[in-house]
C-alpha cells in the first residue's frame, strides 16, 4: 500500500537519487541525466498523444469511486452468471474500464476489448491500471503520481518543474550509491542508549532531510560542542560516504554530555530521558527557544514531535467542564494497571490462555474517563465546594511522529523494578479513537462500543481509505533487555519497507515477525500520509 | 466468488433468516478464499510493480548511455548554457526521441537487468553470501549497492560482526603474521577493499576485518584513542569523574602546574586555585585573588581580567560538576581542604554568609543554562554525601522522572 510522502515504495527506496553539488562541469555528462520513461508503455502513450484529458478525467472519477466512495459501489458488478444479469458484489478485486462505465471480473475484462475495443482498465482495490495490449500492469508516471494521491488534488503545485530538473543537472552529481545512511554506531563504554536514539532520529525521514537540506549549517554555527551540528556531521557522512562499517559518534557524545549534567559521565543512562534531553536540545540549537513549546515553536524538532493533550474535567453535579491544553512531545503509556488487570482475569477464568496485552489498550485507558474523588476536584461552578468528577485526556494534536513511551521501569520508595509484560503493537496504528475530535463528537452507546465503525461519525463506508481514520505507521521500536540498573539496548528501524536490527555497530536485516515480537520499550509510529 | 457480501449477510442473520450450518460452512469457505486471494493478490501486485519500474527505469538508463555515447563520439562543440541533447536513437527495450525515453515492449521481458540510474552499472541480483545467495559473476563490474546479507555472524553488508577483544600489541603482530603466512598459499584477505588481487578478483564489500576497533582523538586532549574506551577517556578528560578526590587531585596537579596561580588551568568546577603560600593569613582580604577566574569569569559583577586571554567567542557551556552542585537550592558545594589556612577561610566565609539567604535554585538547572553561582559563600554546607549512584531529581533538567532505565 503506497502512500504519499511518507514511505517510498519498496525497492525504489534504495535507488533514490540523491545528489551532491557539483561546482565543476555543466555539460551533460553520464550521470546527470534521468532514468525515467516518459509514459508507462507504448499504449499510453497513443492514448495520452490522442485523448490525454478524457483519459485523465475518467481514471480521476474512478480513483474517487475506489477511495472516497463507499466500496460497495466500486466492488458489484453484473453478473453473467445464469445469464440474468443481477448485481453481485464481490470481495476479489474488479476491473473497472476507463472509457466506459463497465465494472467487470477478470474473465469479462479479457473478452472487453473486443466487444468494446478499449484497452485499459483499473483494478478496483489500490487502483493499478491494467493495459489490455501489453496484457500486463503499466505504471505511468503521470497516472501514478494521480493514483498516489487517491484521486485528491494536490494543493501545492509539483516539485520538479523543467526548471528545477534542468538546475539539478547541471549542477550536481550523485553521490556514492551505498550511501544510503545505514550504518552501526560504535558502542564508546556504556553508550548505547545514545546509539539507539540517534538510529532513530537518523532514520526520521524529517529530520534526516532536514539535515540533509543544510537546515543546521556548521560553518554558520558558532556554539562549541554543538550537538546540532554533531547531527548534521553523522547524517552527511552517512549519506555521502562509501564505508560500511559503524561510527564513532564523537562529537555527539561530547555535546550530549557539555549539554546536559545529569547524563555526563560513564554511566548507564535511560533511552527515554536521553531522547527528552536531546530532542530539547536540538530544539534550542536550531531556532526554538526556551520560552516556545509546542506547535508554536518552528523548530524542525516541535514540528516533526510536538503535539498537544487536553485534559478535560467534567463535574459530576453541574456538568462543568473544564479544559487545559498541554503540550507534550510523547505519550507515556502506564503499563501497571494493565497487567494487574490481566492478571485477575486470568486468575478469575482458571488458566486460561493469557492473550497479551495490546498497545491499544493501553491508549484506551490512557484517553479513557477516569473518575476523581471529590477531595481532588473543586468545582468552581458549584460554588467553589468539592465535588465529584471525571477526567479524561485526549490528543487535541498529532505530530508526524508519535513517539510511545511504555512505563516499564518503576521506584516506589522501597525497591525499583522492570515490568517484562510483553505489549503487543501493530504496524498500522489508527490514532483517531484517541482524539480530541473523536472523543467529543461519538456517541458512547453500548453498541457503538462494540461495533467500533459505527461509533466513528460520518463512516465514509470505503474498505481503502476509511474515514474517519488517521492511520500512524511504526517506524522505529527501542527495545531494552536486561535488568533495571544494568542493561543493553537495541533499535530496530524501518527502511522503505526493510526492518534492521541496531545493536551497536552490527546492522542486520530482519523479518517484520521478529520486530512485532520484540518486547518494546519506546515505539514511534510516522504518520501515513501527510496532506499536502 | 460468492453472492452475498458480508453486509447483506449480516442482516440476514439478524432478521432471523435460516440458514443451515451446511450453507454457513460454504459460505465461510467462499468468503474466506476471496480474502486470502485479495491479500495475496495486494501483495503480488506491489512486488511487480516495484520490480517493474527497476526494469523501466533500467531500460530507460540502457538507452540514455547509448545516445550519450553517441554524442561523445560527435566532436561538436558542448557550449556553456544548453548542451545539446544527444540525437535519437533505439534499442529493443526502449527508444530515445531526443528528449524523452519511451518504452517499446514490456521491460519485464526486454529488460533482463536491472541497472543502477546513478552508476549506470548492473546491480547484483542476490545477496553474495547467506541466505538466498548466488555467486556473483565476478568478471563483471557492479554497482556498489549490493542486496541485503542475511548470514548469522554477519551483518548486512556480509561483513563479519566486530569481535570487542581488544588485543595486545603482541596478539595483534602474531595475527598479522599468521594472515601473512596464510596470503602466501592463498589469495585474498577477509573483507578485503581491493577488487583486484593477483589472481581472482573479489566482490567489494566494503568494512573491515572483525578485529578492527577504529582509534579517534579526543577533541579536548588530542590523544588518539580506541572508540570503545573513549567515554571512559572524555570523562576523565573533561573532569567529570565523580570522585571528589580525583578532582581535587587534579585540581592540584593543574594548580602547581600554573605556578599558584589558577590561571586559565583551573578545572571547571573547581573554585580555587591552589592556596598560594604567601597569602597565610591574609584572611578575606586576599580571597577574591584566589577565586578562580573561571568562576569570576561568569559573574558580571567583578571587573577585574585575569581571564584567561584567548576568551573565544563562542559560548561556553557552563558546565558544573555533578557532585559540586548542591543540593536542593543549587548552590555550589566546594569541600576545602582542612588545612590551617582553609581553617580560616572556612570561618571567614561562614561569619559573611549567615545573614545572606542562599540562592534560590530548587533545580532550575536548565540544560545549558547558565547555574547562578555564589561565588562566596556557599563552601560551608555540612559536607552531604552525595551517593553517585542516584541520579538528583534536581539537578536533572527535563522530565519529571517517574520511569528511569539505566543501561548502556
Amino acid at each position: 500500500m503506497d502512500s504519499i510522502a511518507v514511505k517510498p515504495p519498496s525497492g525504489a527506496a534504495l535507488a533514490s537519487p540523491k545528489v551532491t553539488k557539483n561546482a565543476k562541469t555543466a555539460a551533460v555528462t553520464l550521470n546527470s541525466m534521468e532514468s525515467s520513461v516518459a509514459f508507462g508503455c507504448e499504449h499510453v502513450r497513443e492514448l495520452f498523444e490522442e485523448a490525454k484529458k478524457p483519459a485523465i478525467r475518467n481514471y480521476i472519477q474512478i480513483l474517487q469511486a475506489i477511495h472516497d466512495k463507499p466500496s460497495i459501489i466500486a466492488q458489484t458488478h453484473r453478473s453473467t452468471a445464469n445469464g440474468d444479469g443481477r448485481s453481485v458484489v464481490s470481495l476479489r478485486p474488479l476491473y473497472l474500464c476507463l472509457q466506459c462505465p463497465d465494472v467487470m471480473t477478470e474473465e469479462v475484462r479479457d473478452g472487453h476489448v473486443e466487444v468494446k475495443g478499449h484497452g485499459f482498465s483499473v483494478e478496483s482495490r489500490e487502483g493499478y491500471l491494467y493495459c489490455h495490449p501489453c496484457a500486463d500492469y503499466v505504471y505511468d508516471p503521470a497516472l501514478e503520481t494521480l493514483r498516489l494521491q487517491k484521486g485528491k488534488k494536490r494543493k501545492h503545485e509539483e516539485m520538479n518543474s523543467p526548471d528545477n530538473s534542468q538546475l539539478i543537472r547541471h549542477n550536481s552529481t550523485f553521490v556514492p550509491c551505498r550511501a544510503i545512511g545505514l550504518r552501526g554506531l560504535y558502542n564508546m563504554g556504556q553508550t548505547c542508549f545514545m546509539s539507539v536514539i540517534l538510529q532513530t532520529l537518523l532514520h526520521n525521514p524529517f529530520v534526516r532531510n532536514f539535515y540533509l537540506a543544510e537546515g543546521h549549517k556548521p560553518a554558520d554555527c558558532e556554539k562549541e560542542a554543538c550537538v546540532s551540528c554533531a547531527m548534521d556531521e553523522i547524517i552527511i557522512e552517512f549519506h555521502s560516504v562509501e564505508k560500511t562499517e559503524g561510527y564513532g559518534a564523537v562529537s555527539m557524545l561530547l555535546g550530549s554530555w557539555m549539554a546536559a549534567q545529569a547524563l555526563a559521565g560513564y554511566q548507564q543512562q535511560d533511552a527515554h530521558e536521553y531522547m527528552q534531553f536531546i530532542l530539547n536540545t536540538l530544539h534550542l540549537e536550531n531556532g526554538g527557544s526556551t520560552d516556545s513549546h509546542g506547535s508554536d515553536c518552528a523548530c524542525i524538532i516541535h514540528q516533526t514531535f510536538a503535539g498537544m493533550l487536553q485534559s478535560t474535567v467534567t463535574c459530576d453535579k453541574c456538568r462543568n467542564v473544564t479544559t487545559a491544553l498541554d503540550p507534550v512531545m510523547d505519550l507515556s503509556l502506564d503499563l501497571r494497571s494493565q497487567a494487574k488487570k490481566r492478571k485477575l482475569q486470568q486468575n478469575g477464568d482458571g488458566g486460561e490462555k493469557d492473550f497479551a496485552i495490546d498497545i491499544r489498550d493501553c491508549l484506551d485507558r490512557f484517553t479513557g474517563r477516569e473518575r476523581l474523588a471529590a477531595a481532588e476536584y473543586t468545582c468552581g461552578n458549584c460554588g467553589g465546594e468539592q465535588q465529584n468528577a471525571t477526567k479524561q485526556l485526549s490528543i487535541k494534536r498529532l505530530p508526524p511522529v508519535l513517539p510511545i513511551h511504555l512505563k516499564r521501569f518503576e521506584h516506589s520508595k522501597s525497591s525499583s523494578s522492570k515490568l517484562e509484560t510483553k505489549i503487543k503493537f501493530p504496524l498500522t496504528l489508527d490514532m483517531y479513537p484517541y482524539t480530541t475530535h473523536c472523543k467529543t463528537t461519538a456517541p458512547t452507546t453500548k453498541a457503538s462500543l462494540k461495533n467500533p465503525s459505527l461509533s466513528k461519525p460520518n463512516s465514509n463506508q470505503n474498505i481503502n481509505s476509511p474515514y474517519p481514520s488517521l492511520y500512524y505507521e511504526l517506524s522505529s521500536v527501542v527495545v531494552h533487555k536486561g535488568k533495571i540498573d544494568s542493561g543493553h539496548y537495541v533499535s530496530y528501524s524501518r527502511e522503505g519497507n526493510d526492518w534492521f536490527l541496531f545493536d551497536d555497530s552490527k546492522v542486520v536485516l530482519v523479518p517484520e515477525s521478529e520486530v512485532l515480537a520484540a518486547n518494546a520499550y519506546l515505539l514511534f509510529y510516522m504518520v501515513g500520509a501527510l496532506e499536502v | 466468488m460468492f453472492e452475498d457480501g458480508p453486509a447483506e449477510l449480516e442482516d440476514l442473520l439478524k432478521s432471523g433468516v435460516q440458514i443451515s450450518p451446511a450453507t454457513l460452512d460454504e459460505v465461510t469457505k467462499h468468503i474466506f478464499e476471496d480474502v486470502l486471494y485479495d491479500v495475496m493478490s495486494s501483495i503480488a501486485l506491489s512486488c511487480h510493480r516495484s520490480e517493474k519500474l527497476l526494469r523501466m527505469s533500467s531500460a530507460a538508463t540502457q538507452v540514455e548511455s547509448l545516445a550519450v555515447a553517441q554524442l561523445d563520439s560527435q566532436p561538436s562543440a558542448k557550449t556553456a548554457h544548453a548542451p545539446p541533447l544527444p540525437p535519437p536513437i533505439s534499442n529493443d527495450a526502449a527508444s530515445w526521441d531526443g528528449q524523452r525515453v519511451h518504452l517499446k515492449g514490456n521491460p519485464l521481458k526486454t529488460t533482463t537487468e536491472i541497472i543502477c540510474p546513478h552508476c549506470k552499472l548492473p546491480r547484483l541480483k542476490y545477496p553474495a553470501s547467506g541466505k538466498g545467495a548466488q555467486a556473483p559473476d565476478l568478471t563483471k563490474e557492479y554497482c556498489n549497492l549490493h542486496p541485503w546479507v542475511q548470514r548469522p555472524g554477519h551483518d548486512v553488508y556480509g561483513n563479519l560482526f566486530p569481535t570487542d577483544m581488544a588485543k595486545s600489541k603482541k596478539e595483534r603482530e602474531l595475527q598479522k603474521q599468521q594472515l601473512k603466512n596464510a596470503d602466501k598459499e592463498s589469495v585474498g584477505t577477509p573483507g578485503s577493499q581491493d577488487t583486484d588481487m593477483t589472481g581472482e578478483p573479489k566482490l567489494n564489500t566494503g568494512g573491515k576485518p572483525a578485529h578492527y576497533i577504529p582509534w579517534h582523538t579526543c577533541p579536548n586532549c588530542k590523544r588518539s584513542l580506541l572508540i570503545t574506551r573513549f567515554a571512559q577517556h572524555l570523562e576523565k578528560c573533561l573532569g567529570i569523574n565523580g570522585r571528589q578526590s580525583s578532582r581535587n587531585a587534579m585540581a592540584k596537579l593543574t594548580g602547581q602546574n600554573g605556578n599558584g596561580s589558577g590561571m586559565g588551568n583551573t578545572p571547571l568546577g573547581s573554585r580555587m586555585g591552589t592556596p598560594v603560600p604567601a597569602s597565610q593569613g591574609s584572611g578575606a582580604g586576599a580571597k577574591d585573588k584566589r577565586i578562580s577566574p573561571v568562576k569570576r569569569g561568569g559573574d558580571d559583577d567583578d571587573g577585574d581580567d585575569n581571564e584567561t586571554p584567548e576568551k573565544k567567542k563562542k559560548k561556553k557551556s557552563s558546565y558544573v560538576k555533578k557532585a559540586d552542585r548542591g543540593g536542593k537550592d543549587g548552590t555550589l558545594k566546594v569541600k576545602l581542604k582542612t588545612s590551617k589556612e582553609s581553617q580560616e577561610k572556612e570561618a571567614a566565609i561562614a561569619a559573611k554568609r549567615l545573614p545572606r539567604p542562599a540562592e534560590s535554585g530548587s533545580g532550575v538547572s536548565k540544560a545549558g543554562g547558565e547555574g547562578k553561582r555564589d561565588r562566596d559563600g556557599d563552601a560551608d554546607e555540612s559536607p552531604r554525601k552525595k551517593l553517585k549512584l542516584t541520579l538528583s531529581k534536581e539537578d536533572s533538567s527535563l522530565s519529571e522522572i517517574g520511569s528511569n532505565g539505566l543501561s548502556g
